[in-house]
């Protein structure tokens, strides 16, 4: 009698494997505890060793997926004769095997192994992850380099070649720009601050009159890219990137809170293009934060834990609406945008401290630059304005938090159009 | 032939014993292989650890115990259960999920207990077994039995806060408790030099003031005649030892293992050194048995398993408005 070959059972909660590749072909020799077959299941990839010593005989296809307990093939000794499977098992027919779709031949030989990305005969060894992510993304897994155990390659291996791959690709690491429609006169430059994006700004455009506006978004916020590296100098740098892509004269810049940071960066690197400054609530002049309030909004997933620290960002919480947060929110429902900005914050403030200090910068600007905050900021504390040099005007708001933009969106745009 | 050169095990027990002692490794080994496929044809349900390689360990560590002395066990234990006597087909129906099992198919490979033959029980918890022994050891000397107890760990358990606090109550009440340790050199994929600051475990005992053996435990003899005298220690009312017997599991750590953390190498020598194929040759050289004599035995076990399985697949199944039952001690048919 030939020992069956069975597809076994290898973890608690399997029901049937799929023949990944064989390790031997049919006719050939085998010994007890030979490397026989792959199978993967839904949780790994595993080798299975020969039952017994003999030919292996009537082996199904590569791709087929067999019940456990099933016979995959038979081990017949030396001469024993092998006119047909016993009971016939390894027919494509069989009930408890579906073939699937190009990666299984039909005919119940071995001769026809496909050679797509599932063909793992070429002797290499990958996780089922990586195998799926590779076929999700349509790209042969072979040509990729396994840094797990044995070369295995890993979902991480495809993830780093996919990372690659895109940075690649993109040669221009500038932010995302939306310029409105009209207006004439020195261009507005608005930067907005972290965790937020192009449309804080909606509220103060309607107050700023006819000049032609230019919002830029950070990296990873709005419909900016995620970028690597987001130290302060790189943001800084990728800001200039794009202000000088923008080929213009002269500017208006308005900043809020790190966006702020960020234009007084440019201010002190471009002078010549810079007809004025105002910044809103800016970091960079004091270390203190509340990295609490970072923290929950970062960490939020749905609106009903982002919505009580979005009420801290402002001193009138009712203006924080139901449909305000979830707004908010869905602005952040990608994990990736969470991850992105999660690494910007560590990079950024660490342990809840601004890491980044542009006092040196404020005191070489020259432009006529403004300090707006509202006094009830829970932020940033109003009182870091007290370091601006005396030329700088400081104008606090009584009643407002850390997003006068939105709290007082008159008085804000009236002490800036006096100034333009 | 000079006494002294003669092994341990054939200087201190009969022919009778020493054959018993090979049948039930035999036996171990055939059930657990059983037990194997049977898990690959997916008779079995959850998870099961084979101690393939390791059957001297649990067969020689339980020669010198009497009917009333106990065991604990761990999650690596059907040669454990096999070593006290356990019935063989109530252990495969317990696999299987039938109502003859052990615990009437409720607990399945890690949860055999076989208290009338002082088996306390198998442990999934690592390392849970011990504060069990140390208590059962404190209540024989409170009663003044005379029952020893004999608790079995891995090397795993050895890092644990239990297996610390275990050694040292028994020690500051000289318990009478056998810990023995068997190192198969890997806790899951964590291996022992990764893991324990000490070279060998048995190190640990001098902290709590007990004696300490490392011996070859794929060396019958050896392991039989280290955990013999720490019996005897204990039954003497002199209190606890350590005795770890180094082995090796020839299987992975369970069914899922993919064998990533150690060579091929690796286990195809440590299956140079059977348990049993060195057992059986001892008892050739030493004229306790012939060569021939293999044949038999195989077949005895084999006949043995064959009908084990054929009792626990007829058994019958739990009936699913009873499948709650027996769950708790005390919780009978409600
Ligand atoms: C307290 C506890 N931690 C972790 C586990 C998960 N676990 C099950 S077996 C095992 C390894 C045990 O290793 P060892 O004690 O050396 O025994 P072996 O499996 O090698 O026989 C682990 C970590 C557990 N069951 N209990
Ligand atoms: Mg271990």
């Amino acid at each position: 009698m030939p020992v069956e070959v069975i597809m076994p059972k290898v973890d608690m909660d399997m029901a049937s494997g799929k023949i990944l590749a064989w390790h031997v072909s049919a006719g050939d020799e085998v010994s007890k505890g030979d490397p026989l077959f792959d199978i993967e299941t839904d949780k790994a990839a595993m080798e299975v060793e020969s039952p017994g010593d003999g030919i292996l005989r009537f082996p199904v296809d590569e791709g087929a997926v067999v019940q456990i307990g099933r016979p995959v093939g038979w081990i017949y000794a030396d001469g024993e004769v092998a006119s047909d499977p016993p009971g016939g098992i390894p027919s494509s027919k069989d009930e408890f095997r579906q073939s699937v779709p190009g990666e299984a031949t039909a005919d119940g030989s071995r001769n026809n192994i496909s050679s797509g990305p599932d063909n793992i005969s070429g002797k290499f060894r990958a996780s089922p992850l990586a195998r799926s992510l590779a076929r999700a993304d349509g790209f042969e897994i072979a040509t990729i380099v396994g840094t797990g155990p044995r070369g295995r390659i890993e979902a991480k291996d495809v993830r780093n070649y996919q990372a690659r791959r895109e940075s690649e690709a993109d040669t221009s690491d500038a932010l995302a720009v939306s310029e409105s429609a009209s207006g004439t006169g020195t261009p507005i430059i608005l930067l907005h601050g972290f965790a937020s994006d192009a449309k804080s700004w909606t509220r103060l455009e309607s107050n700023l009159g006819q000049r032609p506006l230019v919002r830029m978004e950070l990296p990873g916020h709005g419909r900016s890219q995620i970028l690597k590296a987001v130290g302060f100098p790189d943001l800084a740098a990728t800001v200039r990137q794009t202000f000088d892509g923008l080929n213009l004269d002269k500017a208006h810049l308005i900043g809020h809170s790190l966006g702020g940071a960020l234009l007084l960066d440019l201010a002190n690197a471009r002078p010549d293009l810079v007809a004025s400054l105002t910044l809103i609530a800016p970091a960079g002049l004091g270390p203190e934060i509340n990295g609490e309030l970072l923290a929950g909004i970062l960490r939020a997933t749905r609106s009903e834990s982002l919505g009580p620290w979005l009420k801290k960002l402002v001193a009138d919480e009712s203006l924080v609406t139901e449909s305000y947060v979830q707004a908010a929110m869905r602005d952040r429902m990608e994990q990736s945008t969470r991850a992105a900005q999660e690494a910007m914050a560590d990079a950024l403030f660490p342990d809840g401290v601004q890491a980044f200090d542009l006092r040196a910068a404020l005191a070489r600007v020259e432009v006529p630059t403004r300090i707006l905050w509202g006094k009830q900021d829970r932020m940033i504390q109003w009182n870091h304005a007290l370091r601006a040099p005396g030329r700088v005007a400081i104008h606090l708001l009584d009643g407002i938090g850390h997003m006068p933009q939105i709290e007082a969106p008159e008085e804000v745009a009236r002490i800036i159009e006096a100034n333009l | 032939m000079a006494s002294s050169n003669m092994p341990y095990a054939v200087r201190a027990y009969e022919r009778r014993r020493l054959a018993d002692a090979l049948r039930k490794m035999i036996l171990i080994r055939k059930f657990e292989e059983a037990a194997e496929a049977s898990y690959m044809r997916g008779l079995i349900h959850g998870t099961m650890h084979l101690s393939i390689g390791q059957e001297a360990s649990a067969v020689g560590s339980c020669m010198s115990l009497e009917e009333r002395d106990k065991i604990t066990s761990t999650h690596r234990g059907h040669g454990h259960c096999l070593a006290r006597g356990a019935d063989l087909g109530r252990m495969f129906a317990e696999f299987f999920g039938k109502e003859t099992g052990y615990c009437r198919g409720r607990g399945g490979s890690m949860h055999i207990a076989d208290v009338e033959r002082g088996n306390l029980g198998a442990n999934g918890i690592v390392g849970g077994g011990l504060p069990i022994a140390v208590g059962s050891a404190l209540s024989a000397k409170r009663l003044g039995t005379g029952a020893v107890t004999v608790c079995f760990f891995g090397d795993g358990a050895n890092n644990e806060g239990a297996f610390h606090e275990s050694l040292n109550m028994a020690a500051i009440w000289k318990l009478p408790v056998v810990f023995v340790c068997e190192n198969n050199l890997y806790g899951m994929s964590m291996s022992t030099d990764r893991s324990t600051a000490v070279g060998n475990i048995s190190e640990r005992a001098a902290a709590y003031s007990m004696p300490g053996a490392t011996v070859d435990g794929n060396d019958f003899s050896a392991v039989a005649e280290a955990v013999d005298a720490a019996v005897a220690r204990a039954r003497a009312g002199e209190g606890p030892s350590l005795v770890e017997n180094m082995t090796y599991r020839l299987r992975g750590h369970s069914r899922s293992d993919r064998n990533r953390y150690r060579t091929k190498q690796e286990i195809d020598d440590w299956a140079k050194r059977d348990p049993i194929t060195r057992l059986f040759g001892m008892l050739v050289s030493h004229g306790v048995m012939a060569e021939g004599d293999m044949a038999e035995l195989d077949g005895d076990a084999a006949r043995k398993i064959d009908d084990a399985l054929a009792f626990a697949a007829s058994s019958p199944d739990p009936k699913v408005e009873e499948a709650a039952f027996y769950v708790y001690a005390g919780s009978g048919a409600r």
